[in-house]
């Protein structure tokens, strides 16, 4: 899977460049609107990450090019502009998802996989963690061969572990994620203690196994080991 | 009172303030030249008396004007007094200028007494002051009319560039254009608005673009901060250490919402929310409260809601959805274990109330950074509820009872 990263913050961008490759993808790192067009005319890429405000220009106005030159590639609008108009800007213009700045970089793994599950393996491909696998485009859940049911957080939940496994998860990370922005309702981020005991108890009650561990005050990992 | 009305009706109190006093003066200098003239007619035919009695012709009489009688002595100086008199012609009574005296005239002593009739003086002076209080009254309505026309012309213009400023907003970043006025007072009054319009103009697009990128600015070296943690995390070998980087990971965490939180805030407080439309809170409340369902079903917090009637404010609608999330955040936020949300929708009001341990009851919790003592809040949500209610037509209020926490959300009544 090929990536191209358009961030004009070194910091970020090798915190990106890092994690990115770790998670088994090829990088091509840039840091302006230029070097980014020299990349899109001579390479295709699986995904697009796309900083909006870049030292000689929008990123915005790098979609009409990427549109020309990609031929099935993904954008992800990476942005710290939390605004309305920007993101209906920016998927007007072709983008496939905006992720605001700070994230997480679970949240943004996530995000990609969606993506290329989508643009690349046209949504054909089934996720599978031994004997638990996921149908994202019926958004089901089968252990062992069969069927059952989750509450529509409860999905979200596993899919995101699932996507993220042998990684720890923070309860903020975890919130964030199943709630949005609707995560500032809470007083702390405990109650999703709550949506663990029920995804834990249903898949166990199911015949599987509990992959789940407890990280000691900071969060959850989802590992086979 | 404009001021065209308000110089009109000094100009006319001032002018029927002195009107009176002008008539009296006018009267009363008039009458003395009048006075004046027939007294000296009046010694004009005593002297054509003298010389007529001393040529010895006839004793003219031609009473009550002209009476010459001879007496007895001795002379007597000229007496000029008003009398009055019975004039044979009118049968009656009649006010006299009268001058009377006793001369020696060949030895002998003569008493004459001329008069003049005062009753043509009186029409005279009547007709003199008619006619100035006449003339003054015209000049007076001439002089308003006159003014009013040309104030109003003048002022056309005045008036057209105010309502040219009062729709000057400085969110519109438009130049503000004025019509050129030949009185040389509104046209200094014209540059010195359009050179402080233009500085506002500027001012505020340095602001806009100082909010906007500081939020870049600030968000982006969190996002390092977060990401780098996150990473160190994993890669951590002791939890002792993942712990502190937990720790930090949380500050950044908690550091980005505030920011998020002060940008909103900065963002309101700039006016950059125009979407104005007619927002049906009820729908709002509805959909918001549905949304948030498994959330307090897990929390175990009871959630009533009831409507009465529609409430629709005319604002931005992303606005009205902070302001709603904001005021159920709230409420769950700072309510017990077991506790309950009643959202109760009137006609034109909105009330929200929740069940609480805590004890401050006071609007202060509308000011930044203050907190009820919840240690997680950042002190900002219902700061933000009071900022879009002031910018959005709206007041918010708040008052406590025992064990409960209210919130009022109402229009302002114009």
């Amino acid at each position: 899977m090929k990536i191209l990263l358009i961030e004009d913050e070194p910091d970020l961008r090798s915190t990106l460049l890092n994690f990115l490759e770790k998670e088994k993808f090829a990088v091509y790192p840039v840091e302006n609107v230029f070097d980014a067009e020299d990349e899109l005319l001579v390479y295709q890429f699986d995904l697009i990450l796309l900083d909006i405000t870049l030292p000689d220009g929008s990123g915005l106005d790098l979609l009409p090019i990427i549109r020309k030159s990609q031929d099935n590639a993904g954008v992800l609008i990476v942005s710290a502009k939390n605004s309305i108009d920007d993101k209906v800007n920016g998927l007007d213009l072709g983008a496939d998802d905006y992720i605001t700045k700070p994230f997480h970089l679970a949240e943004l793994n996530s995000r990609i996989r969606a993506l290329i599950r989508r643009k690349v393996y046209d949504n054909k491909e089934v996720l599978s963690f031994n004997e638990i696998s996921i149908d994202t485009v019926g958004k089901s859940v089968q252990i062992n061969d069969k069927p059952f049911e989750l509450t529509s957080k409860e999905y979200s939940l596993l899919l995101y572990l699932i996507t993220n496994k042998e990684r720890i998860l923070t309860k903020e990370d975890i919130a964030d994620h199943l709630w949005g922005d609707s995560a500032g309702y809470f007083e702390n981020y405990d109650f999703i203690y709550a949506h663990i005991k029920n995804l834990r108890k249903k898949i166990q009650a199911a015949g599987g196994n509990d992959y789940l561990k407890t990280v000691h005050g900071i969060g959850y990992k989802y590992t086979a080991e | 009172m404009n001021l065209i009305q308000y110089t009109n009706r000094n100009f006319i109190i001032s002018t029927l303030v002195v009107l009176p006093f002008v008539c009296v003066g006018l009267f009363f200098s008039i009458k003395h030249f009048v006075e004046d003239e027939i007294d000296e007619k009046l010694r004009v035919d005593e002297l054509r008396a003298v010389t007529a009695i001393k040529n010895s012709e006839d004793l003219p009489n031609l009473s009550p004007v002209f009476e010459v009688k001879e007496v007895s002595g001795p002379a007597k100086q000229i007496l000029i007094r008003e009398v009055y008199v019975y004039d044979p012609i009118e049968k009656e009574d009649e006010l006299f200028r009268e001058l009377s005296c006793v001369e020696e005239i060949n030895g002998k002593y003569y008493s004459i007494e001329v008069r003049d009739s005062m009753l043509e003086t009186k029409d005279f002076l009547i007709a003199v002051i008619s006619v100035v209080v006449v003339l003054m009254m015209l000049l007076l309505i001439l002089s308003y009319l006159l003014n009013r026309r040309l104030s109003s012309k003048l002022w056309l213009t005045f008036n057209n560039n105010l309502k040219e400023l009062n729709k000057f907003s400085v969110v519109d970043q438009k130049e503000l254009v004025l019509e050129k006025s030949s009185v040389s007072e509104f046209e200094s009054l014209n540059k010195a608005l359009i050179s402080l319009t233009n500085q506002i103009n500027d001012d505020y697009k340095a602001l806009k673009e100082f909010t906007e990128n500081a939020s870049h600015e600030i968000q982006t070296p969190l996002a390092v901060i977060m990401n780098t943690t996150e990473q160190a995390i994993q890669e951590s070998k002791d939890s002792e250490s993942a712990k502190a980087l937990y720790k930090i990971y949380q500050s950044a965490k908690k550091l980005s919402i505030l920011n998020e939180k002060l940008l909103l805030l900065a963002k309101i407080e700039n006016r950059q929310f125009k979407n104005v439309e007619l927002v049906d809170f009820s729908i709002l409340v509805k959909e918001k409260i549905s949304q948030l369902q498994e959330l307090y079903e897990y929390l175990n917090i009871e959630v009533k809601y009831s409507s009465n009637d529609s409430f629709e404010v005319e604002m931005d609608k992303e606005l009205a959805e902070i302001l709603i999330t904001n005021l159920i955040s709230n409420a769950f936020k700072h309510n017990v274990d077991k506790g309950e949300i009643d959202v109760q929708l009137l006609p034109e009001k909105l009330i929200i109330t929740n069940s609480t341990d805590q004890k401050v009851h006071s609007n202060e919790l509308f000011k930044r950074f203050v907190h009820g003592g919840g240690k997680k809040s950042t002190g900002i949500g219902l700061s933000i509820v009071d900022t879009i209610c002031r910018f959005s037509g709206l007041k918010s209020e708040i008052s406590g009872k025992e064990k409960y926490f209210f919130i009022t959300i109402s229009k302002i009544q114009n």
